[in-house]
């Protein structure tokens, strides 16, 4: 049974341009964690090297139970159960909706796993005729997300998710996210700028600051303190 | 397809024809010997394929264009000599099966039967790639690397594994061509270096990553380059530079170069 996704004294860099030092984190499955910071804090940077993705050389370990993940090539960090929804979505634009979601369905997961998917993300059931390139940006995300929880994963890393959505949209996203951990039993890591979305869905927040981990904490602890929120995120992510 | 521009089918090609020489000889074929050639052809083309594909191409798709091209015609020369030594440098025919020599009548017009055999192949190849490409899984993974190969790992496909096999599927069609064309033209290790002009001029005209555009412009090119042949017979040879000029002027994609790809990121 995978519990426990842990990372290492992770430091990051794009060649020679350092954009991670020694981040810890811990995610348990069946927990929310989220990942606050401004633009260019190092969000997207951590969850890349979570999944190995090779445009990042990275420096410390990531490992799913004690069993690390640094050598190993993207899909097979895939393969081990963690599952990424990237900032810019990158649906696979030449395939239907519904060949988006089984590309992902690995050999051993479920055949039922399409029909949980649809209840979780219900507005995809409506879209799984349609091609790729034709999906709105909210029908995109919720496309997505669905695409990451067909290998039913242990680790589910949402980066940005809010990015460009409505406020109505984005209400609904939240409500599809709260459910995840509990129904699917895995843990979720959401990297975000909207300040509100992750204290209400995290059971734990980082903030990150160019490049650097530097607050740790409770949601409570975070929205009870202003000064915090002012010196570490920027204006307007209330 | 894979963003692979590759000189290196070229000679792929050639041995094709090669070991049709190798396995037919001087004889007549029977059309069973014939399938056989053409099998074998394919396999070892095809594995010749897989060995480019591991010891050279694999470490060149993250590099630009240009690397690959001149990589892949590093091959080309290093194949090609390679065919020379153990071919001989001196052109050899291939004879077509008897029952396929003769002429078949369609609409009034003679036509040799081979001709018409090759279309028929040619078309039954298009179909099947198209098949291969939108109704199975396997086209499924290679269109989902095409888009995006990083995003194809992460979703747990072995990119690596799917472009090898891809390679070595284009690498025996090409060896199977070789030994399909043998019996039309003289066969010497540096027999793809004119086909590979005009298939690059068919690739670049469709578009790159384009498999109808491919299939659009190679029909383009051809009527033109007969159309000159028969009208205007000065330009025959020269029909696909013109058209490449002309072509790139207008859409510098091609006819249908990824134009839905950047129209929908
Ligand atoms: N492809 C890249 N090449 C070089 N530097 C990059 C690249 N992507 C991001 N960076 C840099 O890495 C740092 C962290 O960026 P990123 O992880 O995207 O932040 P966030 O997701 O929090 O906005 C920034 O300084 C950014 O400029
Ligand atoms: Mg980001």
């Amino acid at each position: 049974m995978t519990s426990t996704l842990t990372v290492t004294g992770l430091s990051a860099s794009y060649g020679l341009a350092s954009a991670l030092k020694s981040i810890d984190l811990r995610v348990e499955k069946g927990r929310c964690v989220g990942l606050l910071g401004r633009n260019g804090a190092g969000k997207t940077t951590l969850l890349k090297s979570i999944v190995a993705d090779p445009e990042i050389t990275v420096r410390g370990d990531v490992a799913i139970d004690g069993r690390s993940l640094r050598k190993l090539a993207t899909y097979k960090v895939a393969r081990l159960g963690v599952a990424w929804v990237p900032d810019t979505r990158r649906i696979f634009t030449r395939l239907t909706v519904a060949e988006n979601l089984d590309i992902a369905r690995r050999r051993g997961v479920a055949s039922d796993q399409l029909e949980r998917v649809l209840e979780a993300v219900p507005l995809v059931r409506g879209l799984l005729k349609r091609a790729g390139y034709e999906l709105s940006g909210g029908e995109q995300q919720a496309v997505t997300i669905a695409r990451a929880l067909m290998s039913a994963p242990d680790f589910l890393l949402l980066d940005e998710p809010t990015e460009g959505l409505s406020p109505l949209i984005v209400e609904q996203l939240q409500a599809s996210i709260a459910r995840l951990p509990e129904i699917f039993d895995l843990g979720v890591v959401v990297a975000e700028q909207n300040f509100r979305f992750v204290t209400d869905l995290a059971d734990e927040v980082h903030v990150l600051e160019t490049g650097e981990m530097v607050w740790s904490g409770t949601p409570e602890l975070l929205v009870s303190d202003p000064d915090l929120v002012d010196r570490h995120l920027s204006v307007g992510e209330k | 397809m894979l963003g692979v521009l590759n000189f290196a089918h070229g000679s792929l090609f050639a041995v094709g024809a090669l070991v049709a020489t190798s396995v037919i000889g001087t004889v007549f074929p029977s059309i069973p010997v014939f399938i056989g050639a053409a099998l074998v052809g394919a396999v070892v083309v095809g594995v010749l394929g897989l060995v480019v594909e591991r010891t050279v191409v694999r470490r060149l798709y993250r590099g630009d264009h240009i690397t690959m091209l001149l990589a892949t015609f590093a091959i080309l020369l290093i194949v090609e000599g390679a065919s020379e030594l153990l071919w001989g440098d001196s052109p050899a025919t291939v004879n077509q099966p008897k029952v396929l020599s003769g002429n078949v009548h369609v609409l009034g017009a003679a036509l040799p039967a081979y001709s018409i055999l090759l279309v028929v192949i040619g078309a039954v190849f298009a179909v099947g790639l198209f098949l291969l490409l939108n109704r199975s899984r396997f086209g499924r993974d290679i269109k989902a690397i095409a888009q995006d190969q990083v995003m194809g790992e992460a979703v747990g496909l072995n990119t690596k594994r799917v472009m090898f096999l891809v390679f070595g599927l284009g690498s025996a069609l090409a060896g199977l061509a070789g030994v399909l064309i043998a019996p039309t033209v003289s066969v010497s290790a540096n027999l793809g270096d004119s086909y590979i002009l005009e298939s690059f001029a068919v690739v670049i005209i469709g578009g790159l990553g384009s498999i109808t555009g491919s299939l659009i412009s190679s029909i383009l090119v051809g009527v033109t380059e007969a159309l000159a042949v028969a009208y205007f017979p000065f330009l025959s040879g020269f029909t696909f530079y013109i058209l490449v000029a002309v072509v790139l002027l207008v859409r510098p994609r091609g006819l249908l170069g990824n134009a839905r790809i950047g129209a929908a990121a």
